[in-house]
This record gives C-alpha cells, sequence and structure tokens, in this order.
C-alpha cells in the first residue's frame, strides 16, 4: 500500500500559517511580501479571525468603530489576497512536528467540510490560532439553549437566527456589552445583561480607560443601548440554568470578588438562551505539541509559548503571534502577526536583518501597550475562581465523556495531583473536543483542593489535535504495511 | 532509620502487586516509587487480558495467563475499585492468507496441549461469528477466555489495597543506594531518606537492569516502545478481541463504544517523552484495522498515546533471588506484567517469603539466562552500591 506522497507544489512551503485572524493574515502578507511562498490554514468559512467577524454587517454604518475594524478587517484580508498567500479555509491543522531530518516542519491539514487530510512542509510556521471561550461548569450549563456568548453570535450572523425569545447573557466586561448591543441591534429580546464585575470595578476602570476615547466611546453606546433596552445587573452572574429538556429559568446570584454565591437577594428570570461569556483561553495546542518553551499565563491558566523579540519560539522556526501568546487584542495581534511575519522572510534569507529590526522596533511600543492595556481589562473583567462553587456535585465537568464534577473531586481525594493523572483516572477530557471545555475547570478544582494559587499545568497535548477521518488519514500517508 | 520487612523499588503493576500479595499475609511492606504509581509500562498499555499473546509465541505461558486471567474476573471486587475487567470478549487471532491460515491448527494443538480449549473457524462460519471481518480474511483461532480491562488505575489500586493491609507506599521517591549490613540486612537509602529492611525486592520493570547491573547481574531486558490510538465511539459492533496471526494489531471496542487499537506500531521516540506520537505509525496501525475491519475507515481517529513493553528477551517473567545478595529478589521480565500482575505477585511473594510458591517459578530463574549473573555478583557488608 503506498499513499500519496507530498510532491504536489502546493504541498511544500517556505511558511505555514496557522490561523486567518489578524496575527496570521499580517504575518502571511508580510512574508508573502517579502518573496515566501505563504499557505494560511484557517478553520472558519471566511478569513478575519473571531473577534472581528463579531462585527455586525449588515448595520456597521451606524457606529464609526465598527466601521474603523470592519474596514480594517478587510483591507488585512486584501493584503493576503494580493499577495498571492495561498488560503486554506475551513480546515484545521491536527498535527504539528518537526519535519524528520530535514529543515522544517510538517503539518497534517483537514478541512472540515470534505474531511480531506493532507501533509504539507513547510519550512517556518507562524502559530496565530487565536483564542476560545472559556467555559465553567455551573448547573445546567449543559442544557440546550445555553451557549457561550461566542456561539450565540455566530448563530445571529451566519443563519440570522436570534438564541432565542428571551435572551440572558451572562459574563463580564466589553465583549459582553458588544455581543449584547449587536444583538439588541439586530432585534432580538435581550431580556438581562448580567456582568459579574462590581458597577464601581467598571467605572474606576473606565476612568483609568479614558486615554483610550475611541473605546470608551463605544463602550458608552453599548451601555446606553443595553440600559434602554434590558435589564443591566452588575456584581451578578448567572450561576445555574434549570428546565425541562432545554433551559427555562436562571439564577442570577450576588456574587463576591472572587466570584463565590451570596445567598442574599437571588433573581429567578424565565429565559430560552442563557449566553455565557467566561473569558478566553489563548490556543496553544499546535506550539504545546511541537513541545517548545512554554509558561503558563496568569490570565488564563493555559501554557502560552516563550518567544524571543522576533517572535520565534525555543523550537528554531516556530514563530507565534497574537492571542496564541496570550489574549492581547486585535491590534497587537495584528501588530505581532507584521514581526512574525517579517522575522520568518528574514530567517528564509528574503530580507534583512536591519529591516527585521526596524520593524521590531517600530511596533514595539504599540504592542506593549495594546498588550497592558488588555492586560488590565482583563483583569478588571473576569471571573474569580470561586465561580466554580457554582457547580453542584452532579454537575457534568466533561459534556464529551459526561463525567461529573464529583467524579473529578473524588479523584483527587484518591491522590491524583495533575490534570493529566484525573483525565487517565476519570475519562474527564478524552472526548471530541480534548478538553479544549472542562480543562481549565479541572485544573482549578485541582488548585482550589490544594490550596495554590497557580493552576497546575493543563492536560497534555498529543496528535490528533482535532478528530481525522481514518479513510482519509490512511488515504493521505505514505504506508510501508505488508499486504495482506 | 525507617525499617520494615520487605522493600518494593517499583510502583508498577508488578510491584503494587507484590506489596499487597506480601501486606496481605501480614509482611510489613515499603514501596518506593520514584514517579506515580502505574504511571508506565503499566498504566500505558491498551488493557489486552489474553492467552493469545502477539504472534501466538506464548503458548508455554498458557497455563499461567488463564489463571491470571481468573483472578481477573474477580479483582475489581478483590481491590474494591472498578477495573472496567470485560473477560467476556474472547480472543479471535485472524489469518489473512494461505501461511497464516497453515498455522493455525498446528497453534491450536499446541495450545490445547497446554490445557486450554480453542475454535477454530473456517470462512463461512467465521463470516457468521465476526460479521464484521472483511471478506478476504481465511479462518480464525477463538479462546472464549479474553478481553480487557482499564489498565490505568490497576498498579494504583493494588497499592491501595496493600496499604489497606498496612503496607507503605511512598510516590515521588527514588530508591538511590543499598548497603548490606553485618546482621544480613539492608539499609535502602532513598531521595528522601533511608530504610533498613530483611528483604529488597526489585521491581522496576524493564529499568530493573540498572537496579541490578551494580550488584552483579546483567539482567537481559528490552523495551518495545508502541503507539496506541482510540476511534470516535459507535455503537457496538466489535463484541471480540481482534489480533492478527502476524501481530501488528489488538482492536477491541471500549464499553464506551470506542475502538482501541494497538499492535506494538512504534512511535518516533522513547522514554521519558512518552508523548511524542508518530501519526504515520497509527496511520499504518489503522490501516491493518481497516482492511480486517472495513466500518473502522469511516470513524475518526481521536486519541493517541505512546506507551512501551518492558521484558526479558525470551519475554517470559524473571523472579529469582540475586545470587551473592541473600534476600535481594528480582521480579520483572514479563511481556505483558499487567496480564500477569495478579499471578506475579503471589508467586514473588512466596520467593521472598520462602513459602512453596502456587506456581512453578523454577522455569523462571536467572539461571535461564547463560552470563547474567557476573563473577563478581556477591554482597560486601557495608559497602555502599549506588543506583
Amino acid at each position: 500500500m503506498s499513499g500519496r506522497s507530498p510532491d504536489s507544489p502546493s504541498d511544500a512551503v517556505d511558511l505555514l500559517v496557522v490561523g486567518g485572524g489578524p496575527a496570521g493574515l499580517s504575518a502571511a502578507a508580510a512574508a508573502a511580501d517579502a518573496g515566501a511562498r505563504v499557505l494560511l490554514v484557517d478553520e472558519n468559512p471566511e478569513l478575519g479571525g473571531q473577534y472581528l467577524r463579531t462585527l455586525p454587517t449588515s448595520w456597521s454604518d451606524e457606529a464609526t468603530w465598527a466601521i474603523r475594524t470592519r474596514a480594517h478587517r478587510d483591507a488585512l484580508i486584501r493584503d493576503v489576497t494580493r499577495t498571492a498567500v495561498m488560503v486554506v479555509a475551513e480546515s484545521s491543522v491536527f498535527d504539528l512536528a518537526p519535519a524528520g531530518l530535514a529543515q522544517g516542519y510538517r503539518a497534517g491539514i483537514q478541512s472540515r467540510s470534505t474531511s480531506e487530510v493532507r501533509w504539507v512542509e513547510a519550512r517556518c510556521v507562524v502559530v496565530a490560532a487565536g483564542a476560545y471561550e472559556a467555559v465553567m461548569p455551573f448547573p445546567g450549563w449543559t442544557l440546550p439553549g445555553v451557549m457561550t456568548i461566542g456561539g450565540a453570535q455566530n448563530l445571529a450572523k451566519s443563519q440570522g437566527l436570534p438564541p432565542g425569545a428571551r435572551v440572558v447573557l451572562s459574563g463580564a466586561g466589553p465583549f459582553l456589552w458588544l455581543v449584547a448591543d449587536n444583538l439588541i441591534r439586530r432585534g432580538s429580546n435581550v431580556v438581562a445583561v448580567v456582568d459579574a464585575t462590581p458597577l464601581a470595578a467598571s467605572l474606576r476602570f473606565a476612568l483609568r480607560a479614558r486615554t483610550r476615547a475611541p473605546l470608551a466611546i463605544e463602550a458608552a453606546a453599548h451601555w446606553l443601548r443595553i440600559l434602554r433596552h434590558s435589564r443591566f445587573f452588575f456584581g451578578r452572574a448567572a450561576v445555574s440554568a434549570e428546565g425541562d429538556g432545554r433551559v427555562e429559568r436562571v439564577t442570577l446570584a450576588r456574587i463576591d470578588a472572587r466570584s463565590r454565591v451570596l445567598a442574599t437577594d437571588p433573581i429567578t428570570l424565565r429565559t430560552d438562551a442563557l449566553c455565557t461569556s467566561y473569558g478566553l483561553v489563548p490556543c496553544t495546542e499546535v506550539t504545546r505539541l511541537v513541545g517548545c518553551e512554554h509558561r503558563r499565563d496568569p490570565l488564563s491558566g493555559t501554557s502560552v509559548p516563550v518567544v524571543n523579540d522576533r517572535l520565534e519560539t525555543s523550537s528554531p522556526g516556530l514563530f507565534a503571534a497574537g492571542e496564541t501568546l496570550g489574549v492581547g487584542g486585535w491590534q497587537a495581534a495584528e501588530q505581532e502577526g507584521r514581526v512574525a511575519g517579517t522575522a520568518v522572510a528574514n530567517k528564509l534569507g528574503l530580507i534583512s536583518d536591519a529591516r527585521v529590526r526596524d520593524v521590531i522596533s517600530a511596533h514595539a511600543h504599540m504592542i506593549g501597550s495594546h498588550r497592558s492595556f488588555t492586560r488590565e481589562m482583563l483583569s478588571t473583567y473576569r471571573l474569580g475562581r470561586g465561580a466554580l462553587s457554582w457547580a453542584h456535585d452532579a454537575t457534568i465537568a466533561c459534556r464529551c465523556e459526561e463525567v461529573t464534577v464529583e467524579t473529578v473531586r473524588r479523584a483527587i481525594q484518591f491522590g491524583d495531583r495533575s490534570a493529566d493523572a484525573i483525565k487517565s483516572r476519570t475519562r474527564v477530557g478524552m472526548g471530541r473536543c480534548q478538553g479544549r471545555v472542562c480543562g481549565i475547570g479541572v485544573q482549578t478544582m485541582l488548585a482550589d483542593a490544594l490550596g495554590v494559587a497557580e493552576l497546575p499545568a493543563p492536560f497534555g497535548v498529543r496528535p490528533p489535535l482535532r478528530p481525522v477521518t481514518i479513510s482519509n488519514l490512511i488515504q493521505a500517508t505514505e504506508h510501508h504495511v505488508g499486504e495482506a | 532509620v525507617q525499617t520494615c520487612d520487605v522493600v518494593i523499588i517499583g510502583g508498577g503493576a508488578v510491584g503494587a502487586s507484590i506489596a499487597y500479595s506480601l501486606a496481605k499475609r501480614g509482611t510489613d511492606v515499603l514501596v518506593l516509587e520514584r514517579g506515580m504509581l502505574g504511571n508506565e509500562a503499566s498504566g500505558r498499555n491498551t488493557g489486552t487480558l489474553t492467552v493469545l499473546t502477539e504472534r501466538l509465541t506464548k503458548v508455554n505461558e498458557a497455563p499461567l495467563r488463564s489463571i491470571a486471567l481468573t483472578r481477573w474476573m474477580r479483582l475489581s471486587s478483590e481491590l474494591d475499585y472498578d477495573l472496567e475487567v470485560n473477560l467476556g470478549l474472547g480472543t479471535l487471532v485472524v489469518a489473512e492468507n494461505e501461511m497464516e491460515a497453515q498455522a493455525l491448527p498446528p497453534l491450536k494443538a499446541a495450545y490445547e496441549e497446554k490445557g486450554l480449549s480453542l475454535r477454530l473457524l473456517q470462512a463461512a462460519e467465521l463470516r457468521a461469528f465476526a460479521p464484521y471481518l472483511s471478506n478476504h480474511v481465511l479462518s480464525g483461532l477463538y479462546c472464549a477466555l479474553g478481553g480487557k480491562a482499564n489498565p490505568r488505575q490497576v498498579a494504583w489500586a493494588y497499592a491501595r489495597a496493600a496499604k489497606k493491609c498496612g503496607a507503605r507506599v511512598k510516590e515521588g521517591v527514588a530508591a538511590c543506594g543499598l548497603v548490606a549490613e553485618q546482621d544480613g540486612t539492608y539499609t535502602i537509602s532513598t531521595s528522601e531518606d533511608s530504610v533498613r529492611a530483611r528483604s529488597v525486592v526489585l521491581a522496576a520493570g524493564p529499568w530493573t537492569s540498572l537496579l541490578a547491573r551494580p550488584l552483579g547481574v546483567e539482567l537481559p531486558l528490552r523495551i518495545n516502545y508502541f503507539q496506541a490510538s482510540v476511534t470516535t465511539a459507535v455503537a457496538p459492533m466489535l463484541p471480540h478481541l481482534l489480533r492478527r496471526m502476524s501481530g501488528q494489531l489488538t482492536l477491541k471496542q471500549a464499553s464506551q463504544g470506542n475502538l482501541i487499537l494497538g499492535g506494538g506500531w512504534c512511535g518516533a521516540s522513547a522514554f521519558p517523552q512518552h508523548g511524542r506520537i508518530l501519526l504515520d505509525a497509527v496511520a499504518s496501525n489503522c490501516a491493518v484495522a481497516a482492511r480486517l475491519v472495513p466500518a473502522l475507515a469511516e470513524l475518526s481517529l481521536l486519541r493517541t498515546w505512546a506507551g512501551y513493553d518492558g521484558s526479558s528477551i525470551d519475554s517470559y517473567p524473571v523472579i529469582d533471588e540475586i545470587p551473592g545478595w541473600p534476600n535481594v529478589f528480582v521480579s520483572t521480565g514479563s511481556s505483558g506484567g499487567f496480564t500477569l500482575s495478579p499471578v506475579l505477585g503471589d508467586m514473588t511473594a512466596a520467593v521472598v517469603l520462602r513459602e512453596p510458591s502456587p506456581f512453578d517459578v523454577s522455569s523462571l530463574s536467572l539461571a535461564r539466562f547463560p552470563g547474567a549473573v557476573r563473577g563478581d555478583s556477591h554482597a560486601r557488608s557495608d559497602e555502599l552500591v549506588t543506583w
């Protein structure tokens, strides 16, 4: 049996870019501009990334901010198109490893629409995989009608559907307000927007952030619309959902500074859609798979790659940019992409060292400024670790394998002291999502039980990063198997 | 200085089972595990429990394996932990070509001579018995005894049961050296402190050779690295543990519905980077599996992991006292220490306590490896041996 060998021209490139958001697009364009053969892989049908995609298309004329950022995204995409970057949309990288004796890396890529598999060799790789929404286990979180606000937003954008007839949004901070505003403008009946951050803390941050006038104005516009159309709660969270077969009621509890439930004055609302936003987790599976040096990201609890000023990791030729390095916002991501793409071009011998140094120093200040602002914002608008106390023993921790919180806690009582040990005992994180949903929750439960401040290491990463259709994997791979 | 009767070095399935067997008999046992219990070969296999081993090469072990499997049937209740044992599957070994098919009848006879009862299934019969198989499969040999368990918690469960009988188990503590005291006892220095014991058992799987070497014994052990993988879950479709006559495949369906693939496909790298997976080899493993069970091709590959199997060069266990070192024993070497662990524990405990073993251990001695015991193998009082 002999599979297809990677001999077609598209199967060997100078640069593979993982992710088509601001970081990936600008990295691809910068490297392609310098003459590199670039292949960009993105999981979504459309380029642009998650954050810029959350902008409404139909009423972008209403908000100057929306117009500006939308134009920005379009320009990024144009750059990529103009520079003849090969784009593989709706596809996932399920494996990345050093390419044997050759320099560079070998990536396994599967189309999400056709399931077709192919292997690609690349001399350099930029991982700009973005971030995904954190999910916390709370009673009823697996009921139909409970989703992340990103999920609600995508539903609205892709199918024009509101998440429900009576929508409750619960989370913290600007992303919550933005999506609430968008849903209201699209005509959804948003009955409540529940922000975990106390009003006073929010206003304090607004005062500090007043130097960023456009953002403050944008936030004010969101608030006004929310206040006009919905009930707007502060210092509360949707801590449980109930219903027969789907969500029918949510309980909005007051929470303390560490997000633990306070008994006073709970509110129950009727709803058929609860959309939660409990933070962002950098996508680092690809870099962790390669095994370059990582550090713990205090904001998300996951591990993020360590990079030098060229954004190259400890694994030569492997670069990272944007949220993969820790959530820093789309503006930092875009600039980091440019730095990484330029550094790759230099590594490939296409541009001079002096040029790279210029690009690095031209962007360093703005990247630092965006990142520190985003960090401050995320530290203000985040759930504390106490949010895990919302879960009951019977609450599902891992929905893929249907493992309860009690099972995880019992594993810790049995002596398991790492996320992987708990996974090994309980099957938590072994399912389709590969622990992306339950991972942070398991790490947090373990940290709480051990009474330590820093979260323990996340689940280990092994290929395939996404489930791969076996027939296609067999077909795309060279075999050395004796015939029957 | 702490004291105990027996120090066991190695907290895999075998070491922990020995601890359990000894503790059950009232012996004061201390287990030293440098990492985590059962976190190496014992916990990283695919949980296969069978008499019909890879390529059917271990006919002589069939009686011992049968007894071990009988022990597995009640091991969950004995250890008071659900090890997800399912011995109702039976093992089906199939022949894909004439050469393999011709080998099956003599092998059947050989196993039956050892007291095992097997069924030889020819084409039409096989088709009815195993409708999931591809039509090109010629024949199969079936043993009703066989199945699987969840390997991951086995060593831990033995250790917990041992602890309930008074054993001490130290994880994250490595044995660093050994001193033969003048009174005939031993002092074992560890990464934490030291412990004085009457007897020492080296049960560190393939790493036992590193412990035995400074004592003057060259254990002929080897390590076979492999990768295993799991598909997405499907409705029950594979009621047997499936193997190929020529190796390269073990395939079974977990109770959760996932198919588990193994067969000794080697990964890119070795211990201690268990995690590094070579997907090409997994794909080849899948190709072999899908050739036999075509429906598998339509599933998705969900997870992979790497592990290893350590064994002696003849892949039978080694249980013996080290010549020149009274009361220092080795217990290692079994390919499939996981499967045999219930009986290896009892056998080693009997040897340590100098009681009659429930099963013959004479064939498992060091003497079968000429030259393994060096001339300088003997304890010198007060001399520190460093590991």
